[in-house]
């Protein structure tokens, strides 16, 4: 059983002063915000490790309120995104323990009574290809496609400040 | 405005030139663009932006680098597009400065950020705010430096108070202090209007703000990669939270109970 990260080498990591992160992988094109739970699972699966590490790492960052099943729901989080692959086994009640190769699929419910202060982690992903849809709508209005001038008769100047404002 | 109806107006790098033929359009682009910024005798040479006011066959025209923009039948008819027009002047010309569309005013010192989308409700938000003493910076752009503050754009507010259509309402028509110098963040909302929804607000993390302020930039991350570093340093001083909310007045009241400002 093992879990390492996806993109070892191709990842630009920032971390913001509440322990979350946010992820440029330029090969992918794609950015991503991980909340501190999500975060903490991160760094432990720095080198590749075993949920049971994993979460002895975590509950150093949030203490004893880490649970197997939360660190497990942390792994499926980063794990549909890529960022990580994992071959997890089943954590038994109260030990590291495993016995399947697929991720364990802790229902919400269940890693929600495991919850102290701790929040549920999460994992938000963007494409450049996205961002930049989202770019063209984030303007004041609609963009209006300028209409040539009836009444001048000399051609527009078109510099290239011009063409940027998209007027020519 | 000198006798040819002409000033110039340097903003964030770019020299704009607006000019009018008659007295009201003269009137009108000098209370509406950029309206906080000096007014300057024209310059010799080309500006970036050449705007101005025709009169012609029974109508006024906005035209914007000899390219016809709107028309309407009075020169306050143009005004909304004068200031999108201005609005994205500015913003595609930014050097120093990143832009994100946010009603954004100043709250005890510090700056308060709605991002959104157009019909949002942004400029509701910031009217709200300004009313309970905040300091207007924008309805529309935070202007966000390298180090993560937040300049002042206080273009005049456009609402729509329920209509479809918006109009144009000068700050100083809401005796507002308008801000004059960059501040950090202080608070992020990302909030989602609808009039029948409840308010129901939770914190996200300082990452997933910075992930909305990406998705309401009108600059691409391909060609501005460097602002990821501008709004890390933004989100960096902020508490910021997303959620839902129903009108402006009740959201601002539970805003101002959140902030303990």
């Amino acid at each position: 059983m093992q879990i390492e990260r996806g993109s070892q080498d191709i990842l630009v990591e920032n971390c913001l002063p509440d322990g979350s992160r946010f992820l440029i992988d330029h090969k992918n094109e794609t950015v991503y915000a991980l909340n501190a739970t999500a975060g903490a699972a991160w760094d432990a699966c720095s080198a590749p490790t075993n949920l049971c590490d994993m979460t002895k790492e975590m509950q150093r960052s949030f203490g004893p309120d880490v649970t197997e099943e939360l660190a497990a729901e942390a792994i499926l989080e980063l794990q549909k995104l890529n960022l990580v692959t994992a071959s997890v086994r089943v954590p038994q009640p109260g030990t590291c323990a495993v016995a399947s190769v697929r991720p364990p699929h802790p229902t919400r419910r269940a890693v929600l009574t495991t919850l102290g202060k701790v929040a549920l982690p999460l994992v938000v992903a963007m494409t450049l290809t996205e961002q930049r849809a989202h770019a063209v709508v984030a303007t004041s209005g609609v963009r209006r496609t300028p209409q040539p001038l009836p009444a001048i008769s000399k051609t527009p100047h078109c510099g290239p400040t011009d063409e940027k404002l998209g007027l020519c | 405005m000198n006798n040819s109806g002409s000033f110039d107006v340097e903003a964030f790098g770019a020299h704009f030139r607006l000019t009018a033929g008659c007295a009201d359009a003269c009137a009108t682009l000098d209370q509406y663009a950029l309206p906080w910024l000096p007014r300057m005798e024209p310059k010799a040479g080309k500006p970036d932006v050449a705007i101005r006011i025709d009169q012609a066959a029974g109508e006024f025209r906005l035209v914007v680098n000899d390219a016809l923009v709107a028309a309407a039948a009075e020169p306050p008819g143009l005004v909304c597009t004068l200031i999108q027009v201005l609005d994205e002047a500015v913003v595609r010309r930014l050097t120093t400065l990143r832009a994100v569309h946010a009603g954004t005013v100043m709250y005890s010192g510090r700056v308060l950020l709605f991002p959104g989308v157009s019909h949002a409700g942004k400029s509701s938000l910031v009217r709200e705010m300004v009313r309970r003493g905040a300091t207007y910076f924008s309805d529309e752009y935070a202007l966000i430096d390298e180090e993560g503050l937040v300049h002042p754009y206080p273009r005049p507010l456009l609402v729509r108070d329920g209509s479809p259509e918006q109009h144009p309402v000068l700050a100083r028509e809401l005796s507002a202090r308008v801000g004059n110098v960059a501040a950090p963040v202080g608070w992020i909302f990302a909030l989602a209007y609808g009039n029948e929804n409840a308010w129901s607000v939770a914190p996200v993390s300082q990452g997933e703000a910075l992930m909305i302020l990406l998705r309401n930039t009108p600059h691409t991350l391909l060609q501005s990669p460097e602002m990821v570093g501008f709004f890390q340093h933004a989100v960096a001083s902020a508490s910021c939270f997303a959620g839902q909310r129903s009108e402006a007045a009740d959201a601002v009241e539970k805003i101002i109970e959140m902030i303990g400002a």
